[in-house]
């Protein structure tokens, strides 16, 4: 249930100088067009009451240092602020990085020097109460990459110069790449040229915090209760039992500053912890709760339930920026290899994702036709040059001038479900080609990843991948060289892959720069190197009781549009 | 009996060396390593050899256990991987909600002492058959099947009480408010219910096995009342192996807050201990086990004071 | 002899058990004075012990009755007391010692209390009183430093001391009736004699009357005044102990003194066990229980009890064997050659 964010590690290249202007859409989280009309439109909006919101575990943190899984950034998205923040776009299924606290984005030729203008009056929340500055956001950041602060999230600012590339902490005691211009105005240089920079600044590690105030009060202190910029601030944490957020009366953001969050208007948001996903649901339908997860099994027992369809609740599935995929084992005999590439295309013209969307996965699912999930900037329909056609199948497979492998390996880790996905794509490839066999290995979790990265797998190895920030460069990264390794543990290895995307990170312009990023995806789709399977939506039910309920590719949640009617 | 006392005492301690010891054992031998899972998915290699190295977990296993004893000794439980909060911490938190727990359970429990007697008195009565049946249904449910069920009808159904969470209290463990009452119910139930089954089961069978017992007759045959028999000599009797068992049963009290404690939402031991599997925290994990274990032992030593109190044998042969 | 205490008519007690009707008693009549002792003799299963336990309203109810008899108590009929009168006769006008001083203690109550409790029962005395009274009880069985052991409990108690402990509950209410049952069976010989000794100086001082229950002729021949043979529920011999020993006629009596070793056997003891196995108390024949296993049989036997017959002062038998031939039989017993004087 709960997504470990994925990251990705970066590389290179090229120029232009551009000024990414801010695009200015509505408050940060969606434009107009995208808000959800008809359960949650209720009039207008007023202050008051409480809103309450269940966290699936105790956050590992919840504090820009650490936040890295999603029950810690439902948490922090509500109290702190960055540079940049994730925006729905009016298509409703796109998000995408928008400025928030960066008034202005300078970038150089070769999009390796950012300078960001801070928007003026920003204000830390009590008992801080002063104004943000451009050191502010320099100090947050250096304290970040400090390796004795142990953040594990610090591949996110990676690209810095200052970041050891073998530890990914900071060389020496400030990030040699972050310089203070003037008081709202630093300067960022990365190590090499990454245009979609921006894109990761929507992450928690890249947010604003009173550094001085944080070591003054002490790391546990600040852990348990930190302080930011945000419309709400933490009232108590009551460990493994519950978090409580008050408004913030002294938000700074009175009136409309561009993207950045307003005011919130329930007074208080109550976050007890629900580890039972089942207990949950049981709490929600209680009216205890006015958000939940849904159990596996129970998505379409909950549309169909009388108060879903008299309007008491909402239930839906909302699309993330997940793909899970298979991986071919591209530097293994038994897939591997330009004279393998009939066999790989074939599984792939077989492969029946509507099974395992709607049978498998309750329709929860998105069947997937690339790599890139359709929430993700720059995706674009219809680039699979393989699409399902069963009888197509063993058609392409009989291109194949080889021995067929006496059993295809197909590797899962046990657990989550996987040995169903394994199952129905096994049997739609051995419906569609008989000659074909496979033989399926669940391995524990924990040493699954060890061995995948261990590139111990031949055939095919299950995957599944989710954005930590709104750009393509996520997903194609994992089918670059340094990619096939730490990424889709596919071992996959283009040149030509390899040479597009370090021109698509150099490249300012964004309509370019997607271009650049296309291209590079029909190659590796054209090699299949992977079979791309699903992307997840998030099934969620919320009670209409609270209306301006958003939620986001990335699963965020904008708390302060809550209100209750 | 001090001197008695005492040496359990140090047993505990020894008991509580072997159970670190396993701990750190066990989760040295299953695959996995929470480097992995430290570095991020998509680590390098080098990455991940910085942070085995930085926090301590390339070294040898005896020298990871070593300094995790020494640190014990000085009342050191060592820190989550994760979070980096003190384990010391995170038990003295967790603690008083399993403890709490556990007293209730056990109250629950000892209901089923007057039932197994009620039963045995009557039996292959119309009572005594339902109740021995419920007591093996029950008996048989898995915990978590019971909790659902029971915050199912007793929660959403008739609403009479919340679903999951904990309440306020006085002195760590008493409820304080009636809402805070109110969330111990249903947990409390769910896992002292199926120990209700167990206890009066086996002190059903016990006391039949008395009631047939050479003493009893002797008893009736001074002419005493039937229940100046039961509860004068045959209950004090027929409750001693039920004592036992319901020590031993304390264990699987704490196994069962595990799963309890998921399924009704309880910050405590169990949900600590489970969290801590989930993400391979040894030093979480070793802590709660710790616990546990104490929690175990020391209950288990009540126990035995309680059963020396009521048979001389033990008491007095020590 | 005294006053009659016990006059038992014609008791009959069954279990009604899912395998069919138990049948442990059938029939039995007996009577018993002040200062007589009773022996009742036979093996496992006769329903020795099931007699007197009916006698003590102890069976257990479902699924053993009294379906038949009466069983009076000087003049009072136990079968129609009410259950809180039979409580004030337990303990107090019939007590009971039990065959295994092991298992007939309550092993987590203090043996002085366990006697105290019979006395604040059944007299008027308070919880200290009966204390000392439960250690002079002690100390009046022959338990050395008594009043040291009355707060001790039964696991600190030797099995003979455990035994002297049940007689002194036994006779700590001055019992008319004193039931034994099987008092001796469980002990060492050499505790054995001691503890016999002890009942009957009690019977003596207290002037009770003693029904013994045991399967050892010899016990019964030290102390009892009358013998009454049971076997299969039946009694099918009774009379005075001389007259059982010296001049018994029924074959199931024979078996049982031939089983009895002897200390004027010159040559070395030749005990001759009794053939077969004990009869099956669900399918008893309507006729001698004792059919199967008798070497001497007939045809009537299986099918018609036969009427009790006088065969001596107070002696009388059941059997089908006419007088004359069962002398003859018994005259060429190696037990019965040289009858003693």
């Amino acid at each position: 249930m709960k997504k470990p964010m994925r990251s990705w590690r970066g590389l290179l290249i090229v120029a232009a100088v551009l000024i990414v202007a801010a695009m200015l859409l509505g408050a940060c989280g969606s434009d107009d067009a995208s808000t959800d009309a008809s359960p949650t439109a209720g009039g207008e909006p007023k202050a008051g009451g409480v809103y309450n919101f269940p966290l699936g575990a105790e956050p590992i943190s919840i504090e820009p240092l650490n936040t890295q899984e999603s029950e810690g950034w439902h948490v922090n998205h509500q109290i702190f602020q960055s540079l940049y923040c994730l925006q729905i776009q009016s298509d409703g299924t796109t998000t995408k990085a928008v400025p928030d606290l960066a008034e202005k984005t300078e970038v150089n030729a070769d999009a390796t020097v950012f300078t960001f203008t801070i928007k003026q009056g920003v204000m830390f929340q009590a008992p801080v109460s002063r104004e943000v500055t451009a050191q502010d956001f320099v100090d947050s950041w250096n304290y970040n990459a400090d390796p004795k602060n142990k953040s594990a999230t610090t591949y996110i600012i990676a690209p810095i110069k200052g970041i050891d590339a073998d530890t990914g902490y900071s060389e020496g005691p400030q990030l040699s790449g972050l310089k203070v211009i003037d008081k709202y105005t630093f300067e960022v240089t990365l190590q090499y040229p990454f245009a979609d920079f921006p894109a990761t600044l929507v992450h928690p590690i890249t947010q604003v915090f009173p550094v001085d105030y944080a070591k003054e009060i002490g790391r546990k202190a600040f852990f348990d209760k930190p302080v930011g910029t945000g419309p709400y601030m933490v009232d108590t944490w009551k460990h493994n039992q519950s978090i409580t957020l008050v408004k913030n009366p002294d938000y700074w953001n009175t009136g409309d500053s561009g993207n950045s969050a307003t005011a919130g208007y329930v007074d208080s948001i109550s976050m007890p912890i629900y580890t039972d996903v089942s207990t949950e649901w049981l709490a929600f339908q209680k009216g205890t709760l006015d958000y939940s997860s849904l159990p596996t099994g129970n998505f379409k027992a909950a549309q169909n339930d009388p108060k879903t369809q008299d309007g008491t609740w909402t239930v839906k599935a909302y699309p993330s920026t997940s793909v899970y995929f298979i991986s071919v084992a591209m530097n293994k005999p038994t897939l591997g290899g330009d004279e393998n590439l009939p066999i790989r295309a074939a599984l792939n013209i077989a492969a029946d994702r509507e099974v395992v969307s709607n049978i498998v996965n309750e329709g929860i699912s998105i069947p997937s036709d690339s790599i890139v999930p359709v929430t993700i900037p720059g995706y674009v329909a219809g680039t699979n040059p393989y699409p399902y056609d069963p009888a197509k199948a063993q058609p392409k497979l009989d291109e194949f001038t080889g021995t067929l492998p006496s059993e295809i390996p197909y590797w899962f880790n046990s657990g989550s479900g996987h040995d169903k996905i394994a199952q129905a794509l096994v049997d739609g490839w051995t419906k569609a080609m008989p000659s074909l066999k496979f033989k399926l290995s669940g391995v524990e979790t924990n040493s699954y990843w060890t061995q995948a990265g261990e590139n111990k797998f031949d055939g095919l190895v299950r995957m599944g991948w989710i954005a930590d920030y709104p750009s393509i460069d996520n997903f194609i990264y994992l089918f670059t060289t340094s990619g096939g390794k730490y990424g889709s543990y596919s071992f996959y290895s283009n040149p030509e892959v390899d040479k597009l995307f370090e021109q698509a990170r150099a490249t300012v312009d964004e309509t370019e720069r997607n271009g650049l990023y296309n291209q590079a995806e029909k190659l590796i789709l054209t090699d299949a190197p992977c079979v791309p399977v699903y992307t997840y939506r998030d099934a969620r039910a919320t009670n209409n009781r609270v209306a301006g309920f958003t939620y986001n590719a990335f699963g965020q949640i904008n708390m302060w549009d809550l209100w209750v009617k | 009996m001090i001197a008695y006392i005492i040496r359990r005492l140090l047993q505990l301690v020894i008991v509580l060396f072997g159970v670190t010891l396993i701990t750190f054992g066990m989760l040295k031998l299953v695959p996995g390593d929470p480097a992995v899972a430290l570095a991020g998915k998509n680590a390098t290699p080098e990455k991940i050899a910085f942070v085995r190295h930085e926090r301590g977990l390339d070294r040898p296993f005896y020298v990871q256990y070593i300094r995790y004893v020494e640190r014990l000794v000085h009342g050191d439980l060592g820190e989550s991987l994760y979070t980096a909060r003190p384990v010391a911490e995170m038990i003295r938190e967790a603690a008083p909600v399993t403890i709490q727990l556990a007293v209730a359970a056990v109250l629950i429990e000892l209901l089923g002492i007057p039932l197994g007697v009620f039963s045995a008195l009557r039996q292959y009565s119309f009572w005594d058959t339902t109740l021995t049946t419920a007591a093996l249904i029950l008996w048989g449910i898995p915990v978590f099947v019971l909790g659902y069920f029971a915050m199912y009808i007793f929660g959403l159904k008739l609403d009479w009480l919340p679903i999951g969470g904990v309440g306020p209290t006085v002195l760590g463990i008493i409820p304080s408010t009636w809402e805070s009452w109110q969330t111990l119910i249903l947990p409390a139930l769910t896992l002292g219910v199926i120990e209700i089954a167990y206890i009066s089961y086996m002190q059903r069978a016990s006391m039949l096995e008395v009631s047939r017992s050479d003493f009893i007759r002797t008893a009736r045959a001074k002419g005493l009342t039937e229940r100046k028999v039961i509860w004068g000599h045959g209950f004090k009797n027929a409750v001693i192996p039920v004592m036992t068992i319901a020590g031993i049963d304390l264990g699987a009290l704490i196994g069962g807050a595990i799963i309890t404690e998921t399924v009704f939402n309880r910050p405590g031991i169990g949900l600590l201990i489970y969290q801590g599997i989930n993400q391979r925290d040894v030093a979480v994990i070793a802590g709660g086990v710790l616990f546990a274990t104490f929690f175990f032992v020391f209950a288990n030593l009540l126990v035995d004071l309680g059963y020396a109190w009521v048979d001389p044998r033990v008491r007095l042969e020590d | 002899m005294g006053e009659r205490l016990l006059t038992i008519k014609d008791l009959s007690t069954h279990f009604f058990t899912h395998a069919g009707v138990v049948k442990a008693v059938n029939g039995v009549s007996f009577t018993l004075d002040r200062g007589e002792t009773i022996g009742i003799v036979g093996e496992s299963g006769s329903g020795k012990t099931v007699a007197a336990m009916s006698l003590m309203r102890l069976i257990p109810d479902p699924p053993g009755k009294v379906v038949e008899g009466s069983l009076m108590l000087g003049d009072r009929d136990l079968r129609t007391i009410s259950d809180d009168e039979m409580r004030g006769v337990r303990g107090n006008d019939i007590a009971m010692i039990f065959q295994d001083p092991m298992t007939s203690l309550n092993p987590v109550m203090k043996v002085g209390k366990q006697i105290a409790e019979a006395i604040t029962l059944h007299q008027d005395k308070g919880k200290r009183e009966a204390w000392q009274m439960a250690a002079k009880l002690l100390a009046r069985v022959g338990i050395p430093d008594a009043d040291k052991r009355v707060d001790q409990y039964p696991f600190e108690f030797s099995g003979g001391m455990r035994q002297r402990a049940m007689i002194a509950m036994a006779i700590s209410c001055n019992p008319d009736v004193l039931i034994a049952d099987e008092p001796t069976t469980a002990l060492d010989v050499t505790i054995q004699a001691q503890i016999i000794d002890v009942v009957r100086e009690m019977q003596a001082q207290f002037d009770s009357g003693v029904i013994l229950i045991t399967h050892d002729l010899g016990v019964i021949a030290e102390i009892s005044d009358k013998v009454m043979v049971m076997y299969g529920g039946r009694t099918v011999e009774y009379g005075p102990v001389d007259e059982i020993f010296y001049n018994a006629h029924h074959p199931y009596t024979w078996g049982l003194l031939a089983s009895l070793p002897r200390l004027d056997e010159s040559e070395k003891t030749r005990l001759t066990p009794i053939l077969g196995q004990p009869p099956n108390l669900i399918t008893l024949p309507a006729g001698c229980p004792f059919t199967a296993r008798c070497p001497y049989r007939r045809e009537e036997c299986r099918d018609k009890w036969p009427a009790h017959e006088a065969v001596g002062p107070d002696h009388g038998v059941h059997c089908w064997i006419p007088v004359e031939e069962r002398v003859a039989i018994r005259a060429g017993l190696p037990h019965f050659k040289e009858p003693a004087a």
